[in-house]
């Protein structure tokens, strides 16, 4: 029996494969998934339907590229080959029609429309998250760069919570029950007040666990709130649509689950401002009440100023008329002095006149009758007096 | 005012949240105005000090991190223990 080469047997097979007239011209159906473009402008793909896969290429110059899509079902037209620097046998696709919705999402609208019909996608359930959440629930894979980008973004965000992780397998055939089990795992905790179920970007397939019945029934069943943060931001899945909040990306997840510190302290500032401006607006506010009953005072009590007027202008009067009346009577004075220095005895005596007296009594003597011959009398003139005797009387 | 008074007193179990929640009614009750100079320059203070509170929370706090016992955590703790076992 020969031992053959590799490169034998390999040229063996694809000379067999493309003597075979059925795989030199044939239409293949099937879902495409693990789609990547290369620079030079070919497509890498596979196809695939609920059990098998076969590896697909499409050169350049083929026609159709632009139906292909994760998860979309096409019709493929091409030959069957075999590459051999890799062993890979291969379908060379140079015709791509659409196929309608692949059976995946065919199956993906069955429950989705299923679910939505028992409620498990309905707005009025969804909860909202706490504003200030004390321990936080992530389920994701322990490894890799989500949990990692989690943690940071809230220790620089608000590193006043507990971040717990539940560790489950995000891809593959054990994650469905894996996510199930982290859910409940953390609905038992006491005081979780919010659940992230992250998984990082990848093939649709990737994502798949996140459309599983059982994980959109656990994320309904969860009395913790749950946010859900599954892949890129164009990605959906049936856990999105349950979760009480979809985020973009895990990293968003932990934006949106806590506040950011800086805000926060951002935020007591100006609370900080608003307290003292009100302080000071009540201070202002009573010293503007005080100002104002200090005017009322002053606008409501006797005018003492004015008063102080007219006792000035009242006391000037009197001061005139006083001083009126002082002339006045002045004047009448005068004239009653020259009538009284009219009536002078010494003016009499001036002019020639004697006034007499009886010495016996200084009694003036106007009257013969009051004088006796022999009585001393005392004649006064003008410069002085001189005793004199009476030597008779007549009459 | 009697949660205030908690509030001020047991500094060192007063969360976050609280006294955030808290600084928020005093700032509330000052912008509604119509209290007393006494009661406001007490809300002035209160408000204060919560806000140097919350400030203090939030500079000094630090990321705690745990993990619950799944039944996958236990698979991988069972597979690094074997790896561990087996030189």
């Amino acid at each position: 029996m020969p031992v053959y080469s590799v490169s034998q047997v390999t040229r063996y097979l694809k000379d067999s494969l493309e003597a075979d007239a059925l795989l030199g011209d044939l239409w293949v159906r099937g879902e495409v998934s693990n789609l990547s473009h290369s620079a030079a402008g070919h497509y890498y793909f596979t196809l695939k339907d609920a059990t098998n896969q076969m590896r697909c290429v499409m050169f350049r110059p083929a026609h159709g590229g632009e139906n292909l899509a994760d998860g979309g079902a096409v019709s493929a037209h091409g030959r069957v080959s075999l590459y051999e620097v890799r062993g890979d046998l291969q379908l060379y696709v140079d015709l791509v029609q659409p196929e309608g919705v692949g059976e995946r999402h065919l199956e993906l609208e069955r429950l989705k429309v299923k679910l939505d019909a028992e409620g498990l996608f309905q707005l009025s359930r969804k909860r909202r998250l706490p504003a200030f959440p004390k321990r936080i629930g992530v389920a994701t894979s322990p490894f890799g760069s989500v949990w990692h980008d989690i943690q940071n973004i809230i220790q620089r965000r608000f590193p006043l919570v507990e971040l717990t992780l539940a560790p489950t397998p995000v891809q593959g055939d054990t994650a469905a029950t894996g996510i199930v089990d982290a859910i409940e795992a953390m609905n038992i905790e006491e005081n979780l007040d919010v659940i992230i179920l992250a998984r990082g970007g990848g093939s649709l397939e990737d994502l798949w666990p996140f459309n599983e019945e059982i994980v959109a029934r656990a994320i309904y069943a969860s009395r913790v709130p749950v946010v859900s943060a599954v892949g890129h931001e164009t990605d959906f899945t049936i856990a999105d649509l349950v979760a009480d909040t979809r985020a973009p990306t895990p990293s968003a997840a932990a934006e949106l689950v806590v506040p950011d510190r800086y805000e926060m302290e951002e935020r007591i500032l100006y609370h900080r401002r608003v307290l003292f401006q009100r302080v000071s607006g009540e201070f202002s506010v009573r010293n503007q009440e005080i100002d104002q009953a200090v005017w009322r005072l002053q606008h409501n009590t006797p005018d003492v100023q004015s008063w102080r007027q007219k006792v000035d202008d009242l006391s000037h009067d009197y001061w005139r008329t006083l001083e009126l009346y002082l002339v006045v009577r002045g004047e009448r004075v005068s004239a009653m002095e020259s009538r009284i220095a009219s009536l002078n005895p010494d003016s009499v005596l001036a002019r020639g006149y004697a006034v007499v007296q009886r010495e016996i009594d200084s009694a003036l003597v106007s009257s013969v009758l009051q004088v006796d011959s022999g009585d001393d009398v005392v004649v006064n003139v003008k410069d002085g007096s001189f005793r004199a005797r009476t030597l008779s009387t007549n009459q | 005012m009697s949660n205030s008074k908690n509030n001020s007193v047991g500094n060192e179990e007063v969360s976050f949240e609280a006294a955030y929640i808290r600084l928020e009614e005093t700032v509330h009750a000052l912008e509604e105005g119509g209290l007393s100079l006494v009661v406001a320059t007490n809300l002035f203070e209160e408000g204060m000090r919560l806000a140097s509170l919350c400030n203090e929370l939030l500079s000094s706090a630090e990321l705690k991190i745990t993990r619950l016992q799944t039944s996958f955590g236990e698979q991988m703790r069972l597979l690094t223990e074997e790896k561990d076992a087996t030189p």
